[in-house]
């Protein structure tokens, strides 16, 4: 995500502390007629390690002296955010918010429960505070 | 037999887009964005060693803007070099990529462009192979082979509007390498895409390049017979049969060499003896013999 002071940008744009919202093309959730978030295997991707993000997402910075992230492609401000002490497991990470792991290597952090797109952002931009910048291999 | 999953291929080619844009200059900041952000999803489902190759040849592809980072050898530079040229003559392509990750002044840049090509074609990764064997093309401009491989590799690759667009242009440019024609024209009758060009002037234009490629004194014989070939049938086309012939005639006189399917001058004697036209499996094995003369005449070697 995007460092803003220190901190992850909040917003619904790409590489920002917040879900790409329908109708965009890459939109990160869907919502349901309802007018609630469809809760599936959708929301803000997270990986396991650094060693485990696709390349265009590791920061350049980090492309000397680890061979595992040789070709990092992110340019600045795009950083490495760890959230608190958060384990990578399945189960609640936050107010709101639960962690699927639907891969050895990948997750999305979703609500965890019904709720409309707007708290379900709100959630999302509460744990900003938690998350610190992490970009060791 | 390396198989790759639909994210990988689809990651791998946003991948060398997202190089290639990043290697521009003036850079288009908006879009790598827009690049970077098509690769999400094709990036997060990627499994472990999947993630592992690309890093790897996202590394390599920073030699298009000369900001590759190099790890320490660990060994002196005459030895990196024998080794480099031992895994060469053995085609140990995993090898050579990790021995070039380590600098090696021996090894001039378009060679180690050309090597990765080769190497990461082995790898299943086309759009890389492509990325390389043009970056080895246009800081090497001089050799006449390496644009016609990468043409090659870019319709084996799948860009196939690429592909029709660069052979296109080839064909219309009197200063193209005629090996890069013949090479184009096999593309355009692969691809069916004969309407790109009008017919005389797509003649014209093989005509002269295998007279030129004919008085050069580096010729391929394998070029110039897969040039007639080629000639033959689009003659034929045009309804000049006796053209056409003649064609055929010269693609047998320099079809004699190793390397030429005997199939193709087996098909083109007997339709030259019935004094018919070919059958389409005829030009078919034409065609791919065509696409492979350069490949097989195309290697630069090492000089250590």
């Amino acid at each position: 995500m995007k460092e803003n002071a220190g901190k992850p940008a909040i917003g619904s744009a790409a590489r920002m502390l917040g879900v790409r919202e329908p109708p965009g093309r890459h939109a990160d959730v869907q919502v349901g007629a309802d007018g609630r978030v469809v809760v599936g295997r959708a929301g803000i991707s997270v990986s396991a390690s650094i060693a485990t993000m696709p390349t265009h997402l590791i920061p350049d910075h980090l492309r000397r002296g680890h061979r595992a992230l040789r070709g990092a492609r992110a340019l600045p401000p795009l950083r490495v955010w760890r959230l608190a002490d958060a384990a990578f497991a399945d189960g609640p990470v936050a107010d709101k918010l639960d962690l699927l792991i639907d891969s050895p290597t990948h997750g999305v952090i979703r609500p965890d429960g019904p709720t409309g797109l707007f708290d379900y952002q709100a959630a999302i931009a509460a744990t900003q505070p938690l998350w610190v910048i992490d970009e060791h291999d | 037999m390396i198989e790759r999953s639909d994210s990988f291929r689809r990651y791998e080619r946003l991948l060398v887009q997202l190089a290639q844009a990043m290697a521009a200059r003036p850079r288009d900041e908006a879009l790598c964005e827009t690049i970077s952000e098509q690769m999400d999803e094709s990036g997060f489902a990627l499994s472990r060693e999947e993630l592992a190759l690309a890093n790897d040849i996202s590394g390599d592809l920073y030699m298009l803007e000369s900001a590759e980072v190099f790890e320490p050898a660990g060994m002196p530079e005459p030895e990196l070099a024998r080794r480099i040229l031992v895994a060469y003559a053995q085609e140990e392509w995993a090898t050579l990529l990790d021995l070039l990750r380590h600098h090696c002044a021996a090894v001039r840049r378009p060679e180690v462009a050309y090597i990765r090509a080769r190497a990461y074609e082995q790898l299943k990764a086309p759009m890389t192979a492509w990325a390389f064997m043009d970056f080895a093309a246009k800081i090497d401009s001089g050799n006449p082979n390496l644009a016609a491989m990468a043409l090659e590799r870019r319709w084996r690759a799948g860009d196939i509007e690429g592909a029709v667009q660069e052979s296109t242009q080839a064909l219309k440019d009197p200063s193209a390498a005629p090996r890069l024609k013949v090479i184009a024209s096999t593309v355009l009758i692969r691809c069916q895409r004969r309407d790109e060009l009008v017919l005389a002037d797509w003649i014209n234009a093989l005509r002269d390049a295998l007279l030129n490629e004919e008085g050069s004194r580096n010729r391929l014989l394998s070029v110039i017979a897969g040039g007639y070939g080629l000639l033959g049938m689009l003659l034929a086309d045009a309804g000049d049969n006796v053209g056409s012939m003649e064609a055929f005639s010269r693609y047998l006189r320099f079809s004699g060499g190793p390397g030429i399917a005997g199939s193709s001058r087996a098909a083109v004697a007997a339709a030259l003896a019935r004094n018919t036209t070919l059958s389409q499996a005829a030009q078919a094995s034409l065609v791919e013999m065509a696409m492979q003369s350069v490949e097989s005449n195309g290697s630069p070697l090492i000089a250590a």
